[in-house]
């Protein structure tokens, strides 16, 4: 058993310890001697944020062709993608696109649907007790594997976390599990996101601040223990039926992935400095929802730039999301206001607003990772971040016409800087392209595979 | 009291609205509402004596084999971890509090969903790292021995153990543990490598999940083995280990008649273990857990914080625990009680006069409570931040009390609350907004109901009138089971008594109470047998809500495992 880490000297590493932020120069001895010299490329990685309850149309589309686009409103009034000119040449703003595999399957309320088939493109499975087909699914799930996780399948596998999701404030309904889970490994086996920065940093960087020489003392007990753990699953797993088997076969792999990334071939980029631990925050508060969700995305940002990850999902909230936007003083939840936005002025401005709000966070996302040099560029040059939700028309729950805004071009695959309206086309075939963006291009389908017709070739 | 259950099907055959999507099939189970048929036999199971399974009795849904329907593997869940290791190692530091929330079918404990992935692994190994750390401080004390005595670290393998696996570990099991102590301590310290040990029986799958080996190579249905029937039992009663007298019974063989499964259930009951296990399935149920996440307008509600949130939870535990374990246990009194439990803080909240004392004191509340069903917490959750919710009320009762899940409301229309005027009654503003056609054929499901609870405020006050306009709390509770008719009511309190009277009613807790039992839902083909077990205990123990959790223990889901590997 190999510690593939250079030994530091106590002294210099604690300096690290206790929340102190590490420089560059000291992590930089952390990296693996086998890729220090650089001579592997870039990773690619992608990144999918979640918001809810549809949008607006004429708030969301931006004016004028595809390249002299503007967010601006005949009208004047405040365009939910305002916030997006910082980052109007790294995007590309997407319109047309239908979740065309909702017309079909179990379920009955177009939340549910659409958080359901939003990242997978396939039907709703309904539970072993048959309740619910036709209203939301008690024990049902959402149909198959994700478009993250089938990225993370590709380009995951080299780091320590496979992938990560984040969520904020994304409360599990257990009535109705569907409108709170979009990441899946598979039917039933959804990945609950981590709504806790204090937990997330715990996860992340524990291990990047630990003395070095503890810490590879740590590492060769947790290989032994897992060792063991593993031999017991696999004594067990030859003794139960299939469908246990699956359950203690994902585990299993959880633990390999766990085992390995002890000894993980990655290593921190130039920029990976471990962040402060949060403090203070209480991801249950509605009011700390902003705080939580930055918070979120800094350790999402350096998680991805210590090459800890090349894939995370942040989910605000969840499908239907009962979020009170208080700190924009607005009193009714989010999902009240879709609802009445298009019969209420004062209830679509709030609606405009919330959209914009979020605009706001993407944009710092997409900032923060341009922020993190990386090669010749930023390591938004090499990554996708892509910005869905369960629902075209919110008060409609339409599954048409769903916006998408993409961001980043990795290394050069996505021609961004461009608003484009694509009609007539599955969200199926976004998700081809993204796994052609990252590296897959014998891919011809994703979800159900009657509805892709292949990438979309506009995007490229 | 011989009652018949009803599904949703009735009330779609009347068009809860049109053009929506109902069920096309003319409405069965796939409807969305959960309940057998609920025909039973003539002849019951005998819950005070205990038959077993050769004594005749059972339910006409039953055949002459055993129908345990599925039984997927469970794995401990965060409350159960917790429990766990409190009575395995006397570690009360809640140490599964940050494993992610998982689970459906309203319970946690749900064993057809959730995955566990990289991360969650890794929770795990800080957990049993964190639990390792604080249980080896005091090594003599673990182990029981000197750890250089021969064969100390080995007793205790074997010891601790059938303790943490919950059965015997083979003599090759305890070997291969002594060949990872070795290994440890060529590097690392006494206090480390038995650390080391712990790490490994807690990160393993005989730990984290509940294995059932018992069937897998026959086809069909068999009875369980002492040491699995001896888990099932103490995660049921208890959510949490076996004891020592279970261990013990399991060991004897003594866990094999159904009498003696019962005697077990039985005592296991009296033990104050059970009422923390009660308590999270109630606070599930009802959803009163939500009263840790609940925030109420400040300019409206200005009195109500989080403290007086918290006060709620102890009402309603109080309140249960009082019910179930001192008083009755009837269901009965759990939806009618005329009192409820207050101290000083939230008494002087609620505007109850007298003295209480700081602890929890029961105070009569004639003519205003029923039962859990004006629980001021409950009502606090159900409403919204700035007003009642008759919606959410009406769709509370529906949905968790009568286990019906009236279809989702059509898209394009107006979910906004209507907002409060000081000129208005919530009733008049959610009347007006429920006229439209297009809302009032299901609103009927849930309106009158929630119009019924309109002398609690939203957080859980009484009040006589709303803007000087006397509360109207009539209401009518209808489609509540097959043989029941249209029952009028008015006010909370008879809404409480004909809650009590509806076949419906007593039909879900039974439901509710198998899909926490037995982690899954139940299917109204493959568990019919063990549901009319269920309502037929629970019929004939008079609806006794601490029987009910004895006759869940008495059935072929709880009794057996289906044949092959599941």
């Amino acid at each position: 058993m190999t510690i593939p880490f250079k030994t530091l000297s106590r002294r210099t590493f604690l300096r690290g310890a206790g929340g102190i932020t590490i420089g560059l120069p000291l992590l930089d001895a952390m990296i693996p001697s086998a890729s220090a010299g650089g001579t592997k490329g870039q990773p690619k990685r992608f990144i999918v944020m979640f918001s809810a309850n549809g949008t607006i149309e004429e708030a969301f589309r931006p004016q004028g062709g595809v390249s002299d686009f503007s967010f601006t409103r005949p009208d004047g009034g405040l365009h939910i993608l305002d916030p997006l000119e910082a980052i109007r040449d790294d995007i590309m703003v997407l319109w047309g696109l239908d979740m065309l595999s909702r017309n079909g399957g179990p379920g009955g309320n177009g939340h549910d649907m659409g958080m359901g088939h939003m990242l997978t493109c396939q039907e709703l499975v309904v539970g072993p007790s048959g309740i619910g087909e036709f209203s939301h699914l008690p024990d049902g799930s959402a149909g198959g594997i994700s478009i993250d996780q089938a990225i993370a399948d590709r380009i995951g596998n080299e780091t320590a976390f496979r992938s990560v999701e984040f969520g904020v404030r994304s409360l599990l309904d257990l009535q109705r599990q569907v409108t709170s889970r979009m990441c899946y490994r598979g039917p039933f086996e959804a990945l609950p996101p981590e709504n806790d920065p204090a937990g997330a940093f715990t996860s992340l960087f524990t291990d990047l601040a630990a003395d070095p020489t503890e810490l590879a003392e740590l590492r060769a007990r947790r290989g032994s223990v897992l060792d063991k753990v593993a031999d017991d699953f696999n004594r067990l797993n030859a003794k139960v039926g299939a469908a246990d088997r699956q359950k203690l076969e994902a585990h299993l792999g959880a633990i390999r992935e766990l085992e390995q990334s002890l000894f993980a071939d990655g290593g921190p980029l130039a920029a990976c400095a471990v962040p402060d631990a949060p403090m203070g925050l209480d991801p249950n508060s509605n009011d700390q929802y902003p705080a939580v969700g930055r918070a979120q995305m800094d350790l999402m940002t350096m998680a991805l730039a210590c090459d800890l990850t090349r894939v995370a999902s942040l989910q605000w909230s969840t499908a239907q999301s009962g979020i009170r936007f208080s700190w924009l003083g607005h009193s009714d939840s989010h999902h009240a206001l879709s609802h009445e936005a298009d019969n209420d002025d004062n209830a679509r401005a709030q609606l405009i607003e919330i959209n914009h709000w979020y605009a706001q966070q993407f944009t710092y996302l997409v900032e923060s990772l341009k922020a993190v040099p990386e090669g010749e560029g930023t390591m938004l040059d090499n990554t996708v971040v892509l910005w869905v939700n369960e629902q075209g028309n919110g008060d409609l729950h339409t599954s048409t016409d769903v916006p998408f805004v993409v961001a980043g071009n990795a290394e050069g695959y996505f021609n961004t800087g461009r608003s484009l309206v694509i009609d007539g086309r599955a969200h199926n075939d976004l998700y081809v392209s993204m796994l052609h963006a990252m590296g897959q291009t014998d891919v011809t389908s994703f979800g159900l595979s009657d509805l892709s017709q292949g990438p979309l070739d506009e995007l490229t | 009291m011989r009652r018949r259950t009803t599904g949703l099907c009735l009330l779609l055959a009347t068009g809860c609205y049109s053009g929506n999507q109902v069920d096309a099939a003319g409405g069965t189970d796939a409807s969305g509402v959960s309940s057998a048929d609920g025909t039973v036999g003539e002849t019951g199971v005998d819950t005070e004596g205990g038959s077993d399974t050769d004594g005749g009795g059972e339910p006409s849904a039953c055949g002459e084999l055993p129908a345990p329907g599925s039984a997927p593997i469970r794995r401990l869940t965060p409350f159960e971890l917790d429990n766990t290791l409190a009575d395995l190692l006397g570690d009360n530091t809640s140490p599964a509090a940050g494993l992610p929330e998982e689970g459906g079918s309203g319970f946690d404990n749900n064993a057809e969903v959730g995955a566990v992935s990289r991360l969650v692994a890794q929770k795990y190994m800080q957990m049993a790292e964190d639990v390792a750390i604080r249980a080896t401080t005091d090594l003599p004390g673990l182990l029981g021995c000197d750890v250089a005595a021969p064969d100390c670290v080995r007793s205790f393998v074997s010891d601790f153990g059938q303790r943490v696996w919950r059965r015997p570990l083979e003599p090759g099991e305890v070997d291969d543990m002594m060949v990872l102590f070795g290994d440890a301590r060529a590097t690392f310290d006494e206090p480390t490598s038995v650390g080391v040990l712990l790490e490994a029986f807690l990160q393993s799958p005989f730990f984290l999940y509940r294995v059932e080996l018992a069937g897998t190579d026959a086809t069909e249905a068999v009875p369980l083995d002492g040491w699995e029937m001896a888990t099932r039992l103490s995660y049921l009663m208890w959510g949490s280990m076996p004891d020592d007298a279970l261990f013990a019974a399991a060991s004897a063989g003594e866990l094999q008649t159904q009498a003696q499964i019962e005697a077990q259930a039985r005592r296991m009951l009296e033990d104050p273990k059970a009422q923390r296990m009660v308590l999270h399935f109630y606070e599930q149920w009802l959803l009163y857990k939500n009263l840790d996440v609940i925030a109420k307008d400040d300019g409206v509600f200005p009195e109500y914080g989080s403290d007086i949130a918290a006060l709620q939870r102890q009402e309603i535990e109080a309140f249960l625990n009082h019910v179930i374990w001192e008083g009755e246990g009837s269901l009965e009194a759990f939806l009618t009680a005329d009192y409820t439990f207050v101290n000083d803080q939230l008494a002087a909240f609620y505007g109850i006069e007298g003295s209480f004392g700081s602890d929890f004191t029961r105070v009569d509340r004639p003519g205003q409570a029923a039962g859990v069903v004006t629980q001021g917490g409950v009502m606090s959750v159900f409403s919204k931040p700035n007003q009642t919710s008759p919606v959410s009320r009406g769709l509370y009762v529906r949905e968790h009390l009568l286990c019906q899940i009236p279809p989702p409301p059509p898209d394009d229309v107006d979910l906004r609350p209507p907002e409060p005027t000081e000129d208005s009654t919530t009733r008049e503003r959610y009347s007006q907004h429920s006229e439209d056609p297009a809302c009032s054929g299901c609103h009927v499901l849930m309106d009158p109901l929630g119009f019924g609870l309109e002398n609690y405020d939203g957080v859980g006050r009484w009040r006589d009138n709303e803007n000087d306009t006397p509360i109207d709390a009539s209401g009518v509770l209808a489609f509540a089971g097959l043989e029941m008719e249209d029952e009028a009511f008015d006010g909370p309190v008879e809404l409480g008594a004909k809650l009590q009277l509806s076949p419906d009613m007593t039909s879900c807790v039974a439901r509710q109470w198998f899909r926490f039992a037995y982690g899954r839902t139940e299917s109204a083909e493959l568990d019919a047998c063990t549901l009319a077990q269920i309502d037929q205990s629970f019929a004939d123990a008079d609806y006794n809500l601490r029987e009910l959790m004895v006759g869940l223990t008495q059935t072929d889901a709880f009794l057996y495992r289906p044949g092959g590997a599941q």
